[in-house]
This record gives C-alpha cells, structure tokens and sequence, in this order.
C-alpha cells in the first residue's frame, strides 16, 4: 500500500465506507478556515482586501501571508498569530469521522500511528528516487506546479507516492511537448471519475459524460500546469517555448519518469518522456 | 446605457472560450465573436471590427504572436490583449512588441480578465 490521505489509508483497509469519508470531508471543508477567512473573521482585513490577495495568489506563486506581508495589510506578528490560531483551530478527518460515529477513537489512533510510519518511509523514498534522476530540478519545479495548479484549479489535495519508469495504465493520457534547452513532453494520465471532477471544477459546471469539451477542458489545464512550470524554467534561465496540449494513446518515448500521485478522489500519474 | 465593447476572442480550447464568454456576462464586454485559429481570428476581425481581442498565444498553426502581427497590419490601433500559461518575461515582451496593450497569464479567473480588460479600454 502506497502512502495517501488518511481518509483513503482507513477507505482502502475497509474500516470507513466511501460515504462515511465524503461526509466528512465535506464536514472538514466547512468547518476549516483559511488565513483570508480567518483575517477577515478577525477584523484584520477588509474582504475585498482578502479578495485581491486570493486574486494575486491564483496569478503568482506566492502563499497568501508572503503577498499580504508584501502589500503591507499585515505585520509578521498578525500573520503569525494568524497562522497559530489556524493551526489550533484546524480539524483533521479523523477527529470528524470520530464525531460522526463513523470508527471508534480505539480503532482510530492505532491507524493513524501506522499512517504516519508509512507516509514518512514513502517520502524518503520518493526523495531519494527523485534526487538521483538525471534531470531532477526541472522534473521537481514541474511535479511542485502540478500540486499548485490542481490545488487551484480543481481544489484537489495531491501527494506523490512513487517514482518509477514503468507506466501505470489509465484510461486518459493527455501530453504537451515543452522545447528549447531541455525538451521533453509532460503528461497527465489520469481516470475517469478524477478527468470529470477536475473538468467540473475547472469548467464550474457539471460534467456527468466524458465528451469533447471535458478533453478540451483537460487540455487547457494541462497547458496551465506547463506553461506555469515554463515560466519556472525560464526563470532559471532556460529558453523554453510550448507546444499546444494534446490526447496520446500509448508512450512518447522510451525513457519516461513515470511520477505517481494521490489524490483525494483517485490515483493518478504525472509522466515526463525525456 | 453605458457602452457595451465588443469582444473577440482566440483560443484553441473550446472549454477556454466557454469560460471567458461566462465570465463576461452581465459586464460590460460582449463577445462579439469567438475563434479557434489564427485564420478564424483574421475573419472574425474583419467581420466584427472588436473594440478589444483577447488572444491566446499557444495555438495550433498560426502563434497568437502571428495573428496578432497579421491584425496589427489590418488595424494599426486594434486592441489585443495576449493570454497564456506562460508568464516568461519573453512570451510578454514578444507580445508587447508585436503591439500588444496587456498581458493575461492564465489560469484566468473571472475578477483577473475584468480588471485587465478595464484597465485596457481606461487608457484608450
């Protein structure tokens, strides 16, 4: 069992149904604040102040603190009581599927300690695995946009799970050539159920079929994920230009970096064919 | 009643042109016409004569820097607004060069295009 959220870590042992974990994370949604929310519940911004912070952050690559420090709304002693009360106020699932009777807080606590050893084991080998390819930093700005922008995008908690050269099979693979100094393709394979939730999201409307317009929405998220990790690369220096995004049906190249992903919903793969 | 701009709009994502024709409902931008080429761009120019075109620069065949030097030539005052998810200091200074009034680095939320775009027809 690969490292993932303890929701789908407790899903995947049979010890929670997948409505128990829905309703609480649900629950959790509710009920967890985040700093602008918290800054405005709190007096120390005006909402639309908290407004074009959360605008800026979606353009940059900045946490919402570091603009609000930049813009001056706030001193570093607001920011970090801010970030305690946070902290201290945060719930996590497994509090929640306690509260609502979903595992005993006995059969919990057990779980959550074996986790916790599991995740920490996964991370250091995803570390190790990703350090020693050959193209590491280029491969790391591009896995780190990917957290970003399904954050942003489709408000999907991701975590890396595995590093291997051997392609997991999914029924959409969608790719995008990226040239110049270091040219490569990236790809995003992913199923059904998380194509469709990230296009509703994307697309803010639902999308209960896979048709044209859910491929094309995925298209246009992938472009946003490269031509982000673009601007990373060109940053550092590298000429680098974009090619428009499209479907594959089998791999680009022999050498591929196949970077393994968990999300809340599904199991996915980040690809680079180098 | 305040005057409605007439808008074009590029890009090669269909899902992209739903999202930007959404978000301009009930503002004061009106999508006159919508394209998903460099050529379909040119056309709908001609046709519609925009007050502003939002053009996005990663697309098949023709670059968005390429259509926009071809509507430069048609309209040497034709306001063009360049989009993409790469925010290079080279991507936005090749646009500006070819004639481009503003930037727009996608992903585009709603509260982003408006500001860009009446930040644009402000200094006209």
């Amino acid at each position: 069992m690969s490292a993932k959220f303890i929701g789908q870590f407790l899903l995947e042992k049979g010890l929670i149904t997948r409505e128990a974990l829905l309703a609480a994370t649900e629950q959790q949604q509710h009920v967890n604040l985040t700093l602008g929310q918290l800054a405005v519940a709190q007096g120390l911004l005006s909402r639309a102040q908290a407004d074009s912070i959360n605008l800026e952050q979606q353009r940059s690559d900045k946490r919402f603190g570091e603009i609000a420090l930049e813009k001056n709304l706030l001193n570093a002693k607001q920011l970090d009581e801010l970030l305690r009360v946070q902290k201290e106020k945060r719930v996590f699932i497994g509090e929640i599927l306690i509260q609502q009777g979903h595992i005993s807080r006995e059969k919990f606590e057990p779980e959550l300690v074996l986790f916790k050893q599991e995740q920490e084991r996964n991370a250091e080998l995803v570390k190790v695995d990703l350090g020693s390819l050959s193209q590491h930093e280029m491969i790391e700005d591009f896995l780190d946009m990917t957290l970003k922008i399904l954050l942003r995008v489709a408000k999907e908690q991701v975590k890396i799970t595995s590093v291997s050269s051997a392609e997991t099979k999914f029924r959409y693979t969608f790719a995008q050539r990226i040239s110049g100094d270091q040219p490569f393709d990236y790809a995003l394979a992913l199923p059904e159920n998380l194509l469709r939730i990230l296009c509703e999201h994307f697309l803010k409307i639902k999308c209960p079929v896979v048709n044209e317009l859910v491929l094309d929405a995925a298209g246009e998220v992938l472009n946003v994920i490269t031509g982000n990790g673009c601007s990373k690369l060109s940053a550092r220096g590298l000429k680098v230009s974009l090619e428009p995004p499209r479907t594959i049906s089998g791999p680009v190249s022999n050498h591929v970096v196949c970077v393994g992903m968990s999300s809340t919903v599904a199991d996915f793969e980040v690809r680079f064919y180098l | 009643m305040s005057k409605k701009y007439k808008v074009l709009v590029v890009d090669d994502s269909a899902a992209m042109r739903m999202l930007i024709t959404a978000s301009l409902q009930d503002s004061e931008f009106d999508v006159a016409a919508q394209a998903k080429n460099g050529e379909e761009a040119l056309k709908a120019f001609r046709d519609t004569a925009p007050d502003l075109v939002l053009l996005e620069i990663v697309m098949p065949g023709m670059s968005g820097v390429e259509t926009l030097e071809h509507i430069m030539v048609l309209n040497k005052n034709a306001v063009v607004i360049m989009a993409s998810s790469m925010g290079t200091d080279d991507a936005v200074q090749e646009a500006l060069k070819a004639g481009a009034r503003n930037f727009l680095q996608k992903p585009i939320e709603q509260e982003a295009l408006l500001k860009v775009l009446r930040t644009t027809v402000s200094s006209l």
